[in-house]
């Protein structure tokens, strides 16, 4: 059976086609501010991928903050059931799915078969998603993909007490003019981002195995701010930000 | 005309700020005085009773950008507070002649004060109600509260306040209550055909309309409800507990409700049906509206019923109206909400009642969130059906 996964995050959407339960195609392009567009030029070029067309897949599923607006779709699956199912699918001994996107981070704690047992959400607040990292890059002048390295080589922890990313923004802007370096702001950084995604995890009772799915899954910085946060060791999937649409399509496999 | 005309029709005036219910009141009733009443309880029928028109003040449900209250108002303080502030520093209380403050809190205490140093000519009365309901000193303390307001209105009106004009007021509260009680049993038994967002509506519609047009428009709503053909059936029955003093935006019930979940019980307008029993007929109808108040089963943090904590309250009216979870909403800077919120949630965990915790203000436009957080709890639900859902047969609603 053919089916296909289709998530439409804030930033990027991704799409994902599997058969049976291997993915035979997969994409993933800026979501910009036309979605529905950007949604069928990742699905094209999956179909491309996979070396099939749109009639031969059975059942298609949206997730993502725009899952509503989704061409394509048969039916939604929440970001929460599609993480979940995604991670625990891959890693069986999953209890708890950590997910950070571009602009929202969540924690799951998860049963048997993935079954959601909990979740939290980080409502409202830039200082736990991606986007915060990206705006301090840019404040720092370091490109995006070499903020997580920069900050494996700080050598010293900076507290950084907003609550918020534009209050923590004018924060890292006061540690530039201390002359602070920046691989310790980069630090600073991504310790913060951590903090808020922790507790969002103790919120929900997380125990190993721990996964951490979505694209900040990629900055090695982070994830070493959340190790050390969590005092454990975090399971990293390959192509981490393609989980949610995996989740989708598994979904779709059940319908 | 089905519900859903009926509702909509209202629902453009539900929450207008400017009042306009009252000046038609007023006009049709030259020299009447109308009393602002602030949440949850103030004995209306008391108000009413002295020929006035009570005014269930509540914020402005989001209407209002919150320029003025800022300057009183800490950042921390609840919305209900700062925007009812702000309709008064804005103008639109000019026709409420008096406004009574309920304790219930120690922001609606300050504001009470704020209120009377704007306009110290402007008269206020701070009504200390009973916390504890079963001190031995409650209901003696209740009727002599109660006596005090009945003075101060007395002043207000000009009149006496007899107890054959309590005892018709009575009645006809009682008959409002009546019909509120039918309506929430309705939606809880019919979710496909009458919304718990059209009931939300149709107590909006009342906030300041004499309680004899109230009754009318409640008695129109169930013939309406009757008619109404069964739309689709929800896929889940959820308890909406949310100590709402602070009213959640209409598009906030109806976004919910889109997601096909049945609110099949709601604590949205409390002061409005705080009793499920009538007002008896006879009697010192001070002692009977003390023990109205005391003898409430109604849970909210704002008083305290010692021999039984609120999440056990709540977790009974879960199973009472055969829900598969419960839905806390809880408005932002609300504390003493938050002071309760562990008994909810401990209680929940052990009594294996799902739940979900949701944050509101009265002036939010997005629910997407609060939706994923719903759509996520049904999605589990699907997954290990939950007992209730599908109990209800012969409701008559669509699958």
């Amino acid at each position: 059976m053919i089916t296909a996964g289709i998530d439409m995050g804030s930033k990027t959407v991704k799409v994902v086609i599997l058969k049976d339960d291997k993915i035979i195609g997969k994409a993933i392009t800026l979501a910009g501010f036309e979605a529905r567009e950007a949604v069928e030029t990742a699905f094209a070029a999956a179909l491309k991928d996979a070396g099939i067309s749109k009639d031969d897949i059975k059942t298609i599923v949206a997730t993502g903050a725009g899952k509503k607006n989704s061409p394509y779709a048969d039916r939604e699956i929440t970001e929460v059931g599609a993480g979940s199912k995604g991670a625990t699918h891959l890693y069986p001994g999953a209890r708890t799915v950590i997910d950070v996107g571009a602009e929202e981070g969540r924690a799951i704690r998860c049963g048997e078969g993935g079954k959601v047992i909990d979740f939290a959400l980080n409502e409202k607040c830039a200082a736990g998603a991606g986007a915060f990292t990206e705006s301090m890059s840019r404040a720092l002048e370091v490109p995006i993909q070499d903020l997580g390295e920069l900050s494996l080589r700080s050598t010293q922890a900076i507290p950084m007490n907003a609550q918020c990313a534009v209050f923590a923004e004018s924060e890292v802007v006061t540690l530039v003019h201390l002359k602070t370096p920046k691989e310790d702001i980069a630090r600073a950084v991504h310790d913060a981002i951590a903090s808020r995604i922790v507790s969002l995890a103790r919120k929900v009772g997380f125990e190993p195995e721990v996964v951490l799915i979505g694209g900040v899954a990629y900055n090695v910085g982070f994830v070493d701010s959340l190790q050390r946060a969590l005092e454990t060791k975090v399971i990293i999937p390959e192509n981490p930000e393609f989980i949610g649409a995996f989740g989708a399509a598994l979904a779709a496999m059940e319908d | 005309m089905p519900i859903s005309a009926l509702t909509e029709i209202l629902k453009a005036g539900a929450d207008d700020p400017t009042f306009p219910e009252v000046t038609v009141w007023k006009k049709s009733h030259p020299g009447g005085k109308a009393i602002g009443c602030l949440p949850i309880y103030t004995p209306a029928e008391m108000i009413h009773a002295a020929g006035m028109l009570p005014v269930h003040l509540s914020g402005a449900m989001g209407r209002l950008k919150l320029d003025n209250a800022d300057a009183y108002l800490q950042d921390f303080v609840c919305s209900v507070a700062q925007s009812t502030l702000e309709l008064y520093l804005d103008g639109f209380l000019e026709n409420i002649d008096a406004v009574i403050f309920p304790s219930i809190c120690e922001v609606l205490r300050g504001v009470s004060g704020i209120w009377k140093r704007i306009d110290p000519d402007k008269p206020i009365i701070y009504l200390n109600l009973p916390q504890n309901y079963n001190s031995g000193s409650a209901s003696n303390y209740m009727i002599s509260e109660l006596g005090r307001l009945k003075t101060e209105l007395e002043k207000i009106s000009g009149s006496a306040i007899t107890d054959d004009a309590l005892f018709k007021s009575f009645e006809l509260f009682n008959k409002r209550a009546e019909l509120l009680n039918k309506l929430d049993l309705y939606r809880s038994d019919y979710p496909g055909k009458f919304k718990a967002s059209e009931f939300y509506i149709l107590r909006l519609a009342g906030r300041a309309i004499p309680v004899e047009e109230h009754i009318e428009l409640l008695q129109e709503a169930l013939s309406a409800v009757e008619e109404t053909q069964p739309r689709k059936r929800p896929i889940a029955r959820i308890v909406l507990f949310g100590a709402f003093c602070e009213r959640p935006p209409i598009a906030m019930i109806e976004a919910m409700e889109e997601e096909r979940i049945a609110l099949v019980y709601d604590d949205l307008f409390p002061g409005m049906h705080w009793s499920k029993d009538p007002l008896p007929l006879a009697g010192d109808p001070l002692k009977i509206l003390a023990d109205h108040y005391l003898k409430s089963n109604l849970h909210t943090p704002v008083v305290n019923h010692p021999e039984s904590s609120i999440g056990d309250a709540i977790m009974n009216i879960v199973r009472a109206r055969n829900a598969d979870g419960l839905l806390l909403a809880t408005a932002k800077s609300c504390h003493p909400m938050l002071h309760d919120l562990h008994d909810i949630f401990a209680t929940s965990e052990k009594q294996g009642i799902p739940y979900v915790k949701i944050e509101f203000e009265e002036d939010q436009q997005v629910f997407e969130s609060i939706i994923v957080q719903i759509e996520a709890i049904i999605e589990a639900r699907e997954r290990m059906p939950f007992a209730g859902t599908d109990r209800k047969e012969g409701s008559g609603d669509q699958k």
